[in-house]
């Protein structure tokens, strides 16, 4: 979409944790097709059937670990000034999705193991009509941009 | 209100509403129960009464208690609310968190003149509090307690109101008669609501209902006697396309019906920013919600209503009556050329625009070729597949499409009221929906493209609007990107202001 993109780009290092979780599904994915085959050759169920399943294995983890995290990073953008918060991402569907700093309710990040294991977190904003995130910021952007939209959303309280 | 705050109980019929809510959770346990001892083919006299009355004792005894230990304390600026049997719960409200007062009257209430109350807080749990049987008088005396006295004397003039017979054409009152600054009230004339009635489109509803219940008695039915063998009888393709125009004239009577008894006597008022909402024919039920939470107001009229010029007016609030993420009605039907007058009496902080911009003309290929396209390869199919006679009427499925989506894009458009600060976004085929969102009651927006919108340099637009637990999100699609990237820019909150410059 046309003009301005918001500024910031999120940590490089979200491509290194979406893969590694890219890489835990395909292992889950592995072991469905392992028992799918073995029950293959048990119960003489027809060819195609893991034949499929490998296929669609193969797809999804592809998709998992080599494209989406890339396209992901690739479209991630966000911006935190004074009044609004700018997201821009979207993987087949472009979003530029605002939030007037007024509506914040609150803000809290949060982190899984992956994300923990290579130091980065989610920040998460909650307005009356459901929450948006920011994906994989170093803890230290993600505290920062907490911190500061929790004091810029004090600043501007206004009634619901 | 400086009578001392004692405990009360709630008027003693409420041990039947007890009952009845004992008897609602239990259904499904006890009907389990019966049948599979009638199945068992064990059924004898004596354990029928004995079981039946114990259990009506048990009944009876229980939800004494739970009437005996039901408490409330109104005091000065809350509600203390204790309950529980074995376990007391307590509860303490103070007036400046309660969120709505709502009562409701079913049969029962009205023949012994109670009302059940519900006191709801910004909280995600439904009632907090649910008195299910007080006095009017008592009912006032909350109110009172919660600082909400102005409904209050409306709450023992609501009975009488019904006894009235104003059921005459005059709808439109204003009511000067009282003396704190009442607004303004309207109350549905009969012939409207017979009117609204006819024109409502649950027949739809009604319709799922019938064949759901069919599909439910279709077992029995084929062992009782063979419905289709009457049905073939009947034979001809004349009597078949009657039957089917009783059908659909008994769902249409049945839906009207349900309309009639839901929106008998519906009243609006507005006092004191607090918009007041009653209706029902058996049940009076009552809503308030304070000009405060409305965060937006719908326009729906839908195919019917539109050729007579009747909108209905609806409101998007922040959480009311347990009803989560749903619409409030405002008022059943509204003349098209009453509507900026309306909207200027009960909700001031409302405009409707003047003019509309509309879709730019490349968005009509967006909304009609890919849904016709996909028609059309449904049609194909059922054409191939399906046998020859009957076939060939799903050669009518795209053409429909396509007008489908030609509404649509007549339809879609979107403005901005300056001087209310408003954003009001048109859209819908064979419903129209109009939806006028201030500037400030905005919690998110959006501008998304997809690919093929990419190529056309459209975008959709979305706005999201609090309304208790879901999000209300509206949207507008295959705007212009210039015409989103306006809206975008005149939402966005530059130099801190809701109030002063619009363009940023």
């Amino acid at each position: 979409m046309d003009m301005d993109k918001p500024s910031q780009k999120i940590d490089p290092g979200a491509l290194k944790a979406w893969r590694v979780s890219g890489m835990l599904s395909a292992v889950c994915y592995s072991i469905a097709v392992a028992v799918l085959i073995w029950l293959t050759v048990r119960l003489d169920w027809p060819i195609w059937v893991w034949i499929t399943a490998v296929l669609l294995a193969g797809a999804g983890a592809t998709l998992e670990i080599a494209v989406l995290p890339a396209v992901k990073y690739r479209q991630w953008r966000y911006a935190v000034d004074d009044e609004q918060i700018e997201l821009r991402h979207g993987i087949i569907v472009l979003k530029r999705t605002t939030i007037p700093m007024v509506r914040v309710q609150h803000v809290d990040t949060k982190q899984g193991p992956i994300l923990k294991r290579y130091g980065l977190a989610t920040v998460t904003f909650s307005t009356a009509a459901g929450s948006h995130e920011i994906p994989a910021l170093t803890e230290r952007t993600a505290d920062e941009i907490r911190s500061r939209i929790a004091r810029l959303a004090i600043l501007s309280e206004e009634e619901l | 209100m400086d009578k001392t705050s004692h405990a009360r109980r709630m008027h003693p019929l409420s041990v039947v509403f007890f009952i009845g809510k004992a008897i609602k959770d239990l259904l499904y346990p006890l009907l389990v129960f019966v049948v599979s001892t009638l199945l068992r083919g064990e059924v004898s006299l004596k354990w029928i009464i004995g079981g039946g009355g114990g259990l009506a004792a048990l009944l009876l005894v229980v939800a004494w208690l739970q009437w005996y230990r039901f408490v409330y304390v109104p005091t000065t600026g809350g509600l203390r609310v204790e309950q529980g049997v074995f376990v007391r719960k307590k509860l303490w409200l103070t007036m400046d968190r309660v969120q709505s007062v709502d009562d409701s009257a079913g049969v029962l209430h009205r023949l012994f003149g109670l009302v059940k109350l519900q006191v709801e807080t910004a909280g995600g749990k439904k009632p907090e509090i649910e008195l299910s049987g007080i006095t009017l008088a008592a009912a006032a005396e909350i109110r009172d307690a919660l600082g909400l006295t102005a409904s209050s004397n409306e709450a023992d003039s609501a009975p009488a109101a019904d006894e009235q017979p104003e059921l005459d054409a005059a709808a439109r009152s204003d009511t000067d008669a009282s003396p704190d600054r009442a607004a303004a009230s309207l109350r549905l004339s009969l012939p409207q609501l017979l009117l609204y009635s006819a024109t409502s489109g649950r027949i739809g509803v009604v319709l799922a209902l019938l064949g759901a219940a069919y599909s439910q008695l279709d077992d029995w039915l084929e062992q009782t006697f063979d419905v289709w063998d009457t049905i073939l009888l009947l034979g001809s393709a004349a009597g078949w396309t009657w039957l089917g125009l009783m059908l659909l004239a008994a769902a249409w009577l049945l839906a009207a019906a349900g309309t009639i008894i839901r929106d008998y006597g519906f009243t609006i008022e507005l006092r004191d920013e607090r918009l007041t909402i009653r209706r029902g024919l058996l049940e009076r039920k009552q809503v308030t919600v304070p000009l405060q939470r409305i965060q937006a107001v719908h326009l729906v009229d839908n195919l019917l209503r539109r050729p007579l010029g009747l909108v209905t007016v609806q409101v998007v609030t922040a959480g009311y009556s347990g009803k989560e993420g749903q619409a409030a009605m405002l008022f059943p039907l509204v003349k098209e050329s009453e509507l900026a007058r309306f909207l200027q009496q009960f909700a001031p902080a409302y405009r409707l625009p003047q003019q509309w911009n509309p879709l730019p003309r490349r968005a009509l290929r967006s909304y009609v070729a890919v849904p016709t396209a996909a028609a059309s390869l449904a049609a194909a199919a059922i054409i191939i597949w399906a046998p020859a006679p009957y076939s060939w009427l799903s050669a009518i499925l795209p053409l429909l499409t396509l007008l489908e989506g030609w509404m649509r894009y007549r339809l879609g458009a979107w403005t901005v009221v300056d001087d209310a600060q408003q954003l009001a976004l048109r859209y819908g085929s064979l419903s129209r929906h109009r939806v006028l969102v201030p500037r400030r009651r905005v919690q998110w927006h959006r501008l998304s493209q997809t690919p093929l919108q990419e190529g056309r340099s459209l975008a959709t637009v979305h706005v999201a609007v609090a309304s208790g637990m879901l999000p209300a999100v509206f949207h507008i699609r295959h705007l212009g990107v210039d015409h989103g990237a306006q809206v975008r820019g005149w939402l966005a909150y530059r130099s801190g202001g809701a109030d002063s410059d619009g363009n940023a």
